[in-house]
């Protein structure tokens, strides 16, 4: 009887496992399918970054940009005589006479 | 024997089993079964390792190319600005057999890409025994979509990794070229192969290696270009070429030499007039070289400050006669010999040395040997050979000694920087320290730097000085050396800079050659009136590029 009973029982577990192991082999096919998706969306996601970077590096090279700074914004290369400091700039007559502290 | 003295616990196990059978059959069971867990025990562990790595059995797309493929690393400049990468593109190819309606295909097909000649692709689809046939490659984005939108059969991709140079100017020089099998051929991309190493890649994945950050930058370059070509338009020089180097780090952040062509562009790079001047190149560079000359005469304490040399007569040496075309012909001091450029005057310092004290000058600025970069090999110098009395006259005004300009330009930064030469690089690497080998002694460099400035401010560099940033140089012409010797050519014209001379933090060297005289510079082609203001222009448009500011001047302070 204890045998019969026992036998049942570990004919039972071994179903249990057997239907347990199916289901999660199934899942894992499934859930490989859905890395395997993801892969490929992010190689393809990488590729769109890398092909959109090329492009913005092509339209924002310095020869493009100069060419068109010249014709539409009448833009030209800066002279060293351009460029100034903030200090450079003289206070005004009322400000330096008010307040002689901060203005030199 | 494994079953000889089964465990306690097995024996008991065993006599439940079959309690009258005799030991030696029950160790027999014993022994089967442990053979059964065992066996069953490795079909579970080998399901469960299928089910964990399962994921590296090869999938294949017939989108994907089978084979091996190569992804290479992107290539930046030093602000990170993009200069090369891989794109994936798409290749048409077709299976005729598998076509349905021919007419349909090719009339479809070309109105999608409207490059493709219809009778050519009707007849290598009509022919139905082949099974792959190439329509188009590399297609873009936009085309394939539009292709595959079609949705004809018998078509079908192949995604393959191009190599693609956004910056879009010619840095054919710098970058190089890959070959049909995707490997660097020259220049950057060459040195990516050999040291840094490329991916290989089952389908078209982009690379996982870092990108490879240059010293150039991108502005830099884009302006030293300009430059160069407005200079060669200008003076009607068949090339120009240019260097920027940082004088501490040696890093070389802009360098150009025009006519050059396109980064991959392999057809171009074997045309001999497009050959990178700069670093494959070596030329006869002038009286720039007098720089030399007196760093030696100086650091040998021969050019001391009351001491003349006698430049009244020319020398005659064997066939030569060594002269100064606009000399005084008077007895010079060191200062003069530099800022007046005097021939005789270098070639008197230049006897005193020797050809031993030359060699042994040449060797310390490493100008006797080629000078390898991460852009390649570059050219060997062409010192005297054989080495006559008058080679060591005539080394001292840069004549008969052929050196790469980016050699020299190295070199020079002993001159006039800490005293030790600089290592030119293309590739930004974390600062090796190099032990500090000096060539030059600090009150060297000192009286170099005074020469520079002195040269600029009243000697035949004048033309190169730029408002707010203290530029010291020295010029060079030198003749090129034709069939018949010198003179009947045209002229190489040089000038070395540096700025701002008070801590000299760049170095620009920049040459023209064959330039023709112009008009309005009084009928001459000397260095003094093209490539001293051309450096001038480079300087006025690079320094603000590489941060740094002018000096206030006069005008504008209140």
């Amino acid at each position: 009887m204890m045998g019969r009973s026992r036998n049942a029982v570990a004919l039972g577990l071994a179903l249990a496992a057997a239907v347990g192991l199916y289901m999660i082999k199934y899942d894992t096919r499934l859930i490989d399918d859905r890395v395997h998706r993801l892969e490929r969306q992010i190689e393809a996601a990488e590729s769109d970054i890398g092909l959109l970077q090329a492009e913005h590096a092509t339209l924002t090279r310095p020869d493009r940009i100069e060419k068109l700074a010249r014709l539409h914004l009448g833009l030209a290369p800066l002279a060293p005589g351009q460029i100034g400091a903030v200090g450079d700039i003289p206070w005004r007559e009322e400000v330096a006479s008010s307040a002689p502290s901060v203005a030199p | 024997m494994a079953h000889a003295n089964p465990s306690i616990p097995f024996r008991r196990l065993a006599g439940r089993i079959a309690p009258e059978v005799s030991r030696r059959e029950r160790r027999r069971a014993l022994g089967l079964m442990l053979g059964l867990v065992a066996a069953f025990g490795a079909v579970g562990g080998q399901l469960v390792l299928l089910g964990v790595i399962g994921a590296a059995v090869p999938h294949l797309d017939q989108a994907q190319s089978i084979g091996r493929m190569v992804a290479r690393p992107d290539i930046l400049d030093r602000k990170g600005r993009l200069l090369a990468t891989d794109i994936i593109t798409h290749s048409l190819f077709a299976d005729p057999s598998r076509i349905r309606d021919l007419d349909e295909t090719v009339d479809r097909l070309t109105s999608v890409i409207p490059e493709l000649d219809p009778a050519a692709l009707r007849k290598s689809l009509a022919d139905r025994t082949r099974r792959f046939v190439w329509i188009e490659r590399e297609l873009t984005p936009a085309e394939a979509k539009r292709v595959h939108d079609l949705g004809l059969p018998g078509l079908d991709f192949r995604a393959e990794l191009t190599r693609a140079y956004p910056s879009g100017e010619e840095e054919g020089h710098l970058l190089g070229f890959v070959d049909g099998d995707y490997e660097g051929r020259s220049g950057i991309e060459r040195y990516i192969d050999e040291v840094i190493g490329v991916d290989v890649v089952e389908g078209p994945v982009r690379s996982s290696k870092p990108p490879v950050r240059l010293t150039i930058d991108l502005a830099a370059q884009h302006a030293l270009r300009a430059e160069l070509a407005a200079a060669m338009v200008r003076y009607q020089a068949a090339a120009a070429g240019a260097v920027v180097l940082d004088a501490r780090s040696g890093e070389v952040v802009a360098m150009a030499s025009l006519p050059g062509y396109g980064a991959g562009d392999a057809a171009a790079s074997l045309d001999p007039g497009r050959l990178d001047r700069m670093a494959a190149g070596s030329y006869e560079l002038g009286s720039v070289f007098k720089a030399v000359t007196l760093a030696v005469a100086t650091e040998k304490g021969i050019a001391s400050p009351g001491r003349l040399f006698d430049a009244r007569e020319p020398i005659i040496i064997g066939n030569d006669e060594i002269d100064d075309p606009h000399g005084e012909h008077r007895e010079l001091t060191a200062e003069e010999v530099f800022t007046k450029s005097s021939n005789i005057g270098a070639a008197r310092m230049g006897e005193l040395f020797g050809e031993e004290g030359w060699r042994q000058a040449l060797a310390a600025l490493h100008l006797d040997q080629a000078l390898a970069t991460e852009i390649g090999p570059g050219a060997a110098p062409q010192l005297p050979d054989p080495w006559t009395k008058s080679s060591t006259l005539t080394l001292a005004f840069g004549h008969g000694v052929a050196i790469s300009p980016l050699a020299f330009a190295a070199a020079t930064a002993a001159l006039i920087e800490n005293g030790s030469v600089a290592t030119p690089s293309f590739v930004a690497r974390s600062r090796e320290q190099t032990a500090p080998n000096a060539v030059f002694a600090a009150a060297t460099v000192e009286t170099m730097r005074a020469l520079f400035r002195a040269n600029v401010e009243h000697g035949t560099g004048r033309k190169a000085a730029v408002e707010g940033y203290d530029v010291g140089g020295k010029t060079g012409t030198a003749d090129i050396a034709g069939r018949g010797g010198y003179g009947n050519g045209g002229v190489i014209a040089s000038f070395l800079a540096a700025f701002p001379m008070s801590a000299p933090r760049y170095i620009v060297l920049t040459i023209l050659w064959e330039p023709k005289a112009i008009e309005t510079a009084s009928g001459q082609r000397t260095a003094a009136i093209n490539a001293a203001p051309t450096t001038a222009a480079i300087i006025a448009r690079l320094a603000p590029i590489l941060g740094l500011a002018p000096e206030r001047s006069a005008a504008l302070s209140p």
